[in-house]
């Protein structure tokens, strides 16, 4: 009986509790959907840094590099000669590398050259074909094989350059599938893998038709490839094996965890300021909770009243005013999480089709959670007031003075 | 039987209204008339455990009001006292029919919507039941305030001015009504009104200067 009267309460008074709700809805749905960013940008930049200790490229912006070759969102530094990266390779404080040659595209998804190596750093299997052996012969990320359509047999052209429009074309070779990867989580979903000497023979290709007369002199010996991933032996290699890249060779060496570091205190500064400015809509809808109640209960003393006339106790009255505050709350909060999965859907599907990166988060996160008890006190706190109002009320003045 | 004795209304501790001793019975309604402003209405709120702020005794039935704690005096009153308003203000939000429920409920925890309908048939209001209380009229509403009063079958029933609003036609109505629900419930009535129509149907009559 109470309840219902409490809901009949809060529909009696649909502008008010609109207002309050849509407020409310609004403070957490942004907080909520800032969390859930920041939190799946961490975990994407986290995951697929697993296990890459350095990246080793071509001189130019630290980030830029470690964009480009670990995440394979910026555009390559440049190139480096293989035989300053197999250098690397054979140095004693280095366990592993792999190479990366990429720059050319296609659809926008990045062709990368690489080892299988690669795919088994991001634990990926296949879930159809085979794997690549013969060149031109390559292996699509989960997103990719579902959103352009691609099946094992498909064949396509690549084009160079990343952009999803213009760049040269390399149409004398096409490129087949011959498997399609299990989704991993991580970049590789929205990659094409393919052997390195895939790359190299459509560049070779690609020059033997502009500059003919060089082709003898300088092919062999010219091997490139656009970035190597290491893994260090030992943690030694992180004081040594940067500096020593870095001061005596004509390469690039940066540390992943250094640049992404920087990069997500810089996401994060922006994140705080929308986050408090969210806060500050949910404290406004506590206010306006906490005014709606009190302007409403000179005009309610006499239900109040009345209801003390019936046999209501104190506590009873007081009990509805929390709880009509608590259920806006409550409602608000719920509306405000639904608003931030419509919000991360849309950014998913946007992100989806300009960086390939995909946003996903249906449950409660533990912050939310927070969020939702956050809320709810501020619901209690703006009924304390008028609730202790509602305490104070003399029933036969009240019944008397109408 | 109701009684009391040596009533006192205090306002700051200072005595402000003596009354005379009244009783009634369930046989015998009261009627208390007197010039707006007198006291009636106080004394009624004394009568009704509304207001602490009194010396003297209240019985009603073998319980003494004056005796009981605040808790204790919400719950005897919600039980066992039925109270019908000059204007029949009601919750604004909930149904005719859940204004009277509520009374069931805050008297003794049951919503007792069987009884409520009942009760609204027999003083053919059942036709409210589903509206919103300002969507029906004044004369009906003090109806539904008697059906609510009525809803706990109390010991006693208490009235101010329950006709001061209605013309003589729904006054004479609403008055016998209320004498004959209140016979009904085998509950003591008391009226307090200025309304002097009524002194023609209740003969039990005390006025106050």
């Amino acid at each position: 009986m109470i309840v219902t009267l409490l809901f009949k309460n809060l529909k009696f008074r649909l502008a008010n509790t609109l207002l309050s709700i849509v407020l409310l809805a609004f403070g957490t749905g942004i907080i909520s959907l800032l969390l859930l960013v920041e939190k799946q940008i961490n975990e994407k930049l986290n995951n697929d840094l697993e296990g890459i200790d350095l990246v080793v490229g071509a001189k130019g912006s630290p980030l830029q590099l470690i964009l480009s070759a670990v995440y394979q969102l910026d555009a390559p530094t440049g190139n480096i000669p293989l035989a300053e990266a197999n250098k690397i390779g054979k140095h004693p404080l280095v366990l592993s590398t792999i190479p990366l040659a990429y720059g050319d595209s296609y659809a926008g998804y990045r062709i990368v050259g690489t080892t299988e190596n690669y795919l088994k750093k991001y634990n990926a299997t296949l879930a159809i074909g085979t794997l690549f052996t013969n060149s031109f012969e390559v292996v699509i990320g989960s997103q990719l094989a579902s959103k352009e359509n691609l099946q094992v047999g498909s064949t396509f052209t690549s084009t160079h350059g990343l952009s999803k429009e213009g760049g040269t074309a390399h149409t004398t070779q096409r490129y087949k599938v011959v498997g399609i990867l299990k989704p991993t989580n991580s970049v590789i979903d929205q990659l094409i893998i393919t052997s390195i000497e895939s790359v190299w023979e459509i560049h070779d290709e690609h020059e033997t038709k502009e500059n003919h007369q060089h082709e003898e002199d300088n092919h062999k010996e010219e091997k490139s490839i656009t970035a190597l991933l290491v893994t260090y032996r030992s943690k030694m290699a992180m004081m040594l094996l940067p500096r020593q890249i870095n001061e005596n060779t004509k390469l690039q060496a940066a540390s992943p965890i250094i640049e992404i570091n920087r990069l997500t205190n810089l996401i994060g500064l922006g994140i705080k300021t929308l986050q408090i400015i969210a806060w500050g809509i949910i404290a406004i809808s506590g206010l306006s909770i906490f005014i709606s109640l009190y302007s409403r209960l000179q005009e309610r003393k006499y239900e109040l009243a009345l209801m003390r006339s019936l046999g209501a106790k104190k506590w009873t009255l007081a009990f509805i005013m929390f709880g009509e505050s608590i259920t806006l709350c409550v409602i608000g909060c719920l509306v405000g999480f639904c608003i931030s999965r419509l919000g991360l859907w849309f950014l998913h599907n946007y992100s989806m089709n300009n960086y390939h990166m995909a946003f996903n988060q249906l449950f409660l996160t533990k912050e939310e959670y927070f969020l939702f008890v956050t809320t709810i006190i501020v619901g209690f706190a703006a009924a304390i007031i008028p609730s202790l109002q509602t305490l104070k009320i003399s029933i036969s003045k009240t019944l008397s003075h109408v | 039987m109701i009684q009391t004795k040596n009533i006192e209304f205090r306002y700051d501790n200072r005595v402000v209204l003596k009354y005379p001793d009244i009783s009634c019975t369930v046989e015998k309604p009261l009627l208390i008339t007197g010039k707006s402003g007198c006291g009636k209405s106080t004394l009624l709120h004394i009568v009704a455990g509304l207001t602490p702020n009194f010396k003297g005794e209240v019985w009603i039935q073998q319980t003494g009001i004056h005796l009981l704690p605040p808790k204790k005096l919400d719950a005897f009153r919600g039980k066992h006292i039925g109270i019908v308003f000059q204007k029949p203000h009601f919750i604004a939000s909930i149904s005719v029919l859940e204004n009277i429920e509520l009374a069931a409920f805050f008297g003794s925890g049951i919503r007792k919507t069987k009884q409520a309908i009942e009760l609204m048939q027999q003083l053919s209001i059942d036709h409210l039941a589903k509206k919103l209380p300002q969507a029906v009229s004044v004369g009906e509403l003090q109806r539904v305030a008697i059906a609510r009063a009525l809803m706990n079958l109390p010991q006693l029933i208490i009235a101010d001015e329950p006709t001061s609003s209605l013309d003589d036609l729904h006054a004479n109505i609403v008055a016998n009504l209320l004498a004959e629900q209140a016979n009904k419930a085998n509950a003591a009535l008391i009226i307090v009104t200025h309304d002097e129509r009524l002194k023609t149907i209740f003969n039990n009559h005390i006025q106050f200067q």
